[in-house]
């Protein structure tokens, strides 16, 4: 049976409550909130791209915290990190959270693009939400490369001299990355102005766009109902789903509070260059080992292969059936994408570091 | 490929192999072999004396490119020496290296490198949390080099980029599991309030 989605209709005698909420609703049009969603909008799997947002509003929360302790130049960048992990009261509790919310946020992505792949809601007429998507899980790969290489230590130093490796490969595209570019300004303080800035505004310009299509699209029915075909399903307010959606919020939250309080986030030697003795954060693992095999180019398409497969998918997977039996060859190759994905980061987890920078 | 023969997909399938395949081929086409471990130990001596000390903070099973640089550095000081490296406690750093004594070999090559690898004690935690919660956080500290006598001039680019720390080179926090202190403990009971408000509205009625 499908819930009432329409303001409740005033009562001849209602009670204070009932008169405070509708004269705030009067002027904020809160009623609004209450416009249908199908009702499997409630559970977790569809509840995955919210969660993505909640682990970035945290991220931006946190991330204004440490911002004003941190010092983005090369000389003092290390020494703020390591004065925030073991000075500050709860500061590394702070980063903690900080941290673990950014993998918490790449975790959720994924699983978040793997629901909407394995349920076919990338079909018609959702091809360019899709794409939007994919933007954001690219922007989301940037924000955590930029973040990882704000402590300065060895490890950022490497990824740093990695990506101006990458840089020289991308031609002139990649010149942002070089030390030539902007000459006097340290490398380390435009990654933090893009990590701090640009990159979050990116991000916010695409969830715009990306919640917008899904508000005018509606949210994608169950895998069983074909494309261009009404979803069945019963109706909730959507002002249910954002309960849902802040209950899950709160008990992520509270997990990464937990990992937060009892966990130690390393910060490594002072940058030495000409070496090679760290590796990578763990979702650069994959492209580490591929970078292992092939040098630096593959560091540089491997990423470009796997997002223009991704992109390509809505544009080969046309047919009208979504149910993920119906479309084995789709799932068949997702399989073997992520198990890739996860035997190439194992491998990496297991192993010492390369060098791969003559 | 009976992943191939579902009606319909076909053909899209079939389209999809091959320009998976033609990227394959161009990723394999632009592809160079991985360069070799480490890079040549040609650099200055003081250049290497650091990297070795860097080889033994971040990767101690290395201790054999740690050992190839401090010899490389001890041949280009007994060769030219430059005065910029304590040349008795790099032979001290080789010989530690050489046995084993890891924990040595760093104090060593610090020495080396005309600091005192004893001046500060391990940094601790802030706050009020107790020694357990410092258990996993090892900081090993060298000393602030000194501050340059007068205003140094606009550096190059690549130097900056690698300015000397305050800290000292080898001072780090190691990852891992920790006790909570009185703070973090706090914070582990919010976390469990706020996982049953989380419950409590998922479990709400409509």
């Amino acid at each position: 049976m499908a819930v009432s989605t329409t303001p409740t209709e005033p009562t001849s005698n209602p009670s204070r409550w009932e008169r405070i909420t509708a004269a705030l609703d009067e002027r904020l049009g809160l009623s609004a909130l209450r416009y249908p969603v199908p009702r499997h909008a409630n559970t977790l799997a569809w509840t995955l791209g919210g969660l993505t947002l909640a682990s970035l509003l945290l991220l931006i929360a946190t991330g204004i915290l440490l911002a004003q302790f941190y010092t983005p130049t090369p000389e003092a960048a290390r020494e703020s990190v390591l004065h925030i992990e073991t000075e500050l009261t709860l500061g590394s509790f702070l980063r903690g959270i900080h941290i673990w919310a950014a993998q918490a946020m790449f975790v959720l992505a994924f699983a978040h693009l793997a629901r909407v792949l394995i349920t076919g809601s990338y079909k018609r007429p959702r091809e360019a939400n899709w794409l939007v998507g994919l933007g954001l899980l690219a922007m989301t790969y940037l924000l955590l490369f930029t973040g990882s290489t704000l402590r300065w230590d060895q490890e950022a130093f490497e990824a740093v001299e990695h990506n101006t490796g990458l840089a020289g490969l991308a031609g002139g595209l990649g010149t942002w990355f070089t030390a030539e570019f902007g000459a006097g300004t340290p490398l380390v303080t435009r990654l933090y102005l893009a990590h701090v800035s640009f990159l979050p505004a990116i991000v916010f310009g695409l969830l715009v766009i990306h919640f917008a299509w899904v508000r005018y699209h509606g949210i994608s029915a169950r895998p069983d109902v074909p494309v261009g075909e009404p979803d069945p399903d019963d109706t909730v307010p959507f002002t249910s789903h954002a309960r849902h959606l802040v209950g899950w919020s709160l008990i992520l939250l509270a997990i990464l509070m937990g990992l937060a309080a009892t966990t130690v986030n390393p910060v490594g030697s002072a940058p030495v260059p000409g070496i090679e003795v760290t590796k990578p954060l763990w979702p650069f693992f994959w492209v580490y080992q591929i970078e292992n095999w092939m040098g630096i180019r593959g560091l540089f398409w491997a990423p470009i292969v796997v997002f223009v497969a991704l992109a390509a998918l809505p544009f080969l997977d046309r047919g009208r059936e979504r149910r993920p039996r119906r479309r084995r060859w789709v799932i068949a190759s997702a399989l073997v994408l992520f198990g890739a994905w996860s035997v190439l980061t194992i491998m990496v987890a297991v192993s010492s570091p390369v060098a791969h920078l003559g | 490929m009976q992943v191939l023969n579902v009606p319909g997909v076909g053909t899209v399938a079939r389209r999809t192999a091959v320009v998976l395949a033609v990227l394959g081929l161009v990723m394999t086409l632009v592809a160079v072999p991985a360069l070799a471990h480490g890079e040549e130990a040609d650099a200055d001596p003081t250049d290497l004396v650091e990297q070795a000390l860097a080889i033994l903070v971040n990767t101690p099973e290395a201790t054999g490119e740690a050992l190839e640089r401090v010899e490389a550095a001890l041949a280009a000081e007994t060769e030219q020496p430059s005065g910029a490296l304590d040349v008795e406690a790099l032979e001290a750093a080789a010989a530690a290296l050489q046995a084993g004594e890891l924990h040595d070999a760093e104090d060593a090559l610090i020495e080396a490198l005309g600091r005192d690898a004893h001046a500060d004690e391990p940094k601790e935690p802030a706050g009020e949390q107790p020694a357990a919660t410092t258990a996993p956080t090892t900081v090993a500290e060298t000393p602030e080099p000194p501050p340059p006598a007068e205003p140094a001039e606009e550096p190059e680019h690549d130097d900056a980029e690698t300015a000397a720390p305050a800290h000292g080179l080898t001072s780090r926090v190691e990852g891992g599991l920790t006790a909570p202190g009185p703070a973090e403990t706090v914070a582990l009971a919010v976390a469990v309030l706020l996982a049953v408000g989380g419950t409590v509205l998922i479990r709400g009625k409509e």
